[in-house]
């Protein structure tokens, strides 16, 4: 990869924005390099910090929010905090989840709305006992 | 043959029904018409002992023939006799000892303002304002319905709306604060607010496989004591089409009638007049402004590393650059759809992050070039929230329009997107 200035200051806004746990969209045409320019990123900060788990998704017009929820569940471990069970990374660990393909045109609805439910109100209901797990 | 002890009664506003003509040929249709107002009006004001009828009444068709010309352009309002009811309702909770010519007009002007008032934009509100002044006769004395929308206000207002009826719908765009003011007024109605975004599950999931079993809004409803269920998401098809059966969801699970189900939503040219008509409405806008939001997200990111006056002027100055460069509409043209509350949280973030990442630490020393470090700050992160994203062909613009905000001796040479600021707060190449 050829680091241009314009790579090099992206790549600053990313790395800072992973860092404070914002989260990001990133935008651009085809064959800029956003898909490179993110994996560079997550691989200097995985191999900087242990502690950084990975989960790299890609969504499609098929992709459904069951499947979703699935992906991040596998990920997650519940743990007690204040007396109330919370769905999180394993002790010690931050999770990254990386989503390849958000084209809002063409994904299912469902599967974007389960992603707006995660980013606004840190949960999501569980599919089999219905009850909320706050993440 | 037909059994005659079996009828079906089909009561329907819908008109497209008409149109199938198989199925309304089978039927004998009867036409509801609309019962005059005045008579509904004068009938429900003398049953509750209202004193001046007559001149009530006269008020109330004028203010319907009103509503119909000028607000009926508000897609939420179902200017038909379920809002005389809610009127004269809404007249009868006010007066608890309150009787007489001038306590009944006033009644009329409050009442008003609860129902159809306080849900209009701001010009509209001074239009209803001088038309019920001059209607009660009381105008040039002070506003009646005038009312500034604040954080507290519409706190009040959904408590009050939510306490009326089992089903409200909050509108408002994104970052106005609706999900706020929820949270506020469940908090100061002691209730626990559950938020269900229903976009992401399937009817069987949210309301159980058979009417009223296991589901995420019926296990709610279910074990909930004084809860808000609040459905975050579009108002499309979905709420349209189950609202009956989130009524009947709620009706069979609720032993306790404390339950209440709030929508909340950015539009609602999607639902349909017999979901409003059951619902009622409060709008959240313009309550968030870019000055709020600016200061109350530096304050949360930065207190800790900037002296408090530079803070201050920091905020000030940002608000100002940003309502500069954003007031003419369409000055240029962005990559994305922004709102002017995204761009402002973009500059408090892109703030933020240059602080943390160049580990910049301000003291008091530096109050003496406050003024120059400030409009470092702003230029940098007005053009890292708005100047990314505008076109190439805007571009051009878009920094003439900062070098008329900003003194052009602080601008670096090449433009500010070519450069970031160090740690000690000097212009340096990417």
């Amino acid at each position: 990869m050829i680091w241009t200035s314009e790579a090099y200051c992206c790549s600053t806004f990313i790395r800072g924005n992973i860092q404070q746990k914002t989260e990001l969209m990133i935008i651009g045409q085809t064959g800029t390099g956003k898909s490179k320019i993110v994996r560079s990123v997550i691989n200097y900060l995985s191999k900087e910090e242990n502690s950084l788990n990975k989960l790299c998704m890609t969504l499609s017009s098929n992709s459904k929010a069951t499947t979703i929820q699935a992906l991040l569940e596998e990920r997650l471990q519940n743990q007690r905090r204040n007396g109330q069970i919370v769905t999180m990374p394993p002790p010690g660990k931050k999770l990254l989840i990386q989503i390849d393909d958000l084209s809002l045109n063409s994904c299912s609805e469902p599967a974007l709305e389960i992603l707006r439910q995660q980013i606004s109100h840190h949960g999501m209901f569980d599919r089999c006992s219905f009850g909320w797990k706050a993440t | 043959m037909i059994n005659p002890a079996m009828n079906i009664v089909f009561p329907n506003s819908n008109e497209s029904l008409t149109s199938r003509g198989c199925l309304a040929g089978l039927m004998r249709s009867i036409m509801i018409v609309t019962p005059p107002i005045k008579l509904v009006a004068r009938g429900l004001l003398q049953g509750y002992g209202f004193e001046q009828i007559e001149q009530l009444t006269d008020y109330f068709v004028r203010l319907m023939d009103y509503c119909k010309t000028v607000l009926s352009v508000y897609c939420q309002y179902n200017f038909s006799l379920k809002s005389v009811r809610s009127i004269i309702e809404a007249m009868n909770r006010l007066s608890v000892n309150e009787k007489g010519a001038e306590a009944e007009e006033s009644l009329f002007c409050e009442a008003v303002r609860q129902v159809i008032g306080l849900n209009l934009d701001n010009e509209t509100k001074e239009h209803l304002n001088t038309f019920v002044g001059l209607l009660v006769g009381s105008f040039g004395s002070a506003p009646i319905l005038h009312q500034e929308d604040t954080f507290n206000s519409k706190v009040e207002e959904l408590i009050k709306s939510v306490s009326a009826k089992a089903a409200v719908i909050v509108v408002g765009g994104s970052l106005e604060g609706k999900t706020t003011v929820i949270r506020e007024s469940a908090k100061r109605s002691e209730s626990t607010v559950y938020m269900v975004n229903h976009g992401c599950y399937s009817l069987s999931e949210l309301f159980g496989e058979s009417e009223g079993t296991s589901g995420i809004l019926p296990i709610l409803f279910k074990n909930s004591m004084s809860s808000w269920i609040v459905l975050d998401g579009a108002i499309g098809r979905t709420v349209n089409d189950q609202f009956g059966l989130l009524q009947s969801c709620m009706a069979i699970n609720c032993a306790n009638p404390s339950a209440k189900l709030l929508f909340e939503t950015d539009s609602l040219a999607e639902a349909t007049p017999s979901l409003l008509s059951k619902t009622n409405i409060v709008t959240v806008h313009g309550i968030n402004t870019i000055e709020l939001l600016i200061d109350s997200q530096l304050n949360e990111k930065l207190t800790s590393i900037v002296p408090i006056e530079i803070l201050k002027a920091l905020s000030q100055l940002l608000a100002t650059a940003l309502k500069k460069l954003l007031t003419p509409k369409k000055q240029f043209s962005l990559v994305l759809k922004m709102t002017e509350l995204a761009v402002a949280r973009t500059c408090c973030n892109n703030l933020s992050l240059l602080f943390e990442q160049n580990s910049i630490k301000l003291a008091e020393k530096d109050l003496k070039e406050s003024r120059k470090i400030v409009d470092k700050l702003v230029a940098w992160a007005v053009t890292w929230s708005l100047g990314c994203f505008v076109f190439p062909e805007t571009f051009t613009k878009f920094e003439a329009a900062l070098n008329e905000v900003f003194k052009l001796d602080n601008l670096p040479p090449g433009g500010v997107l070519h450069h970031t600021l160090t740690s000690s707060l000097e212009w340096a190449a990417w």
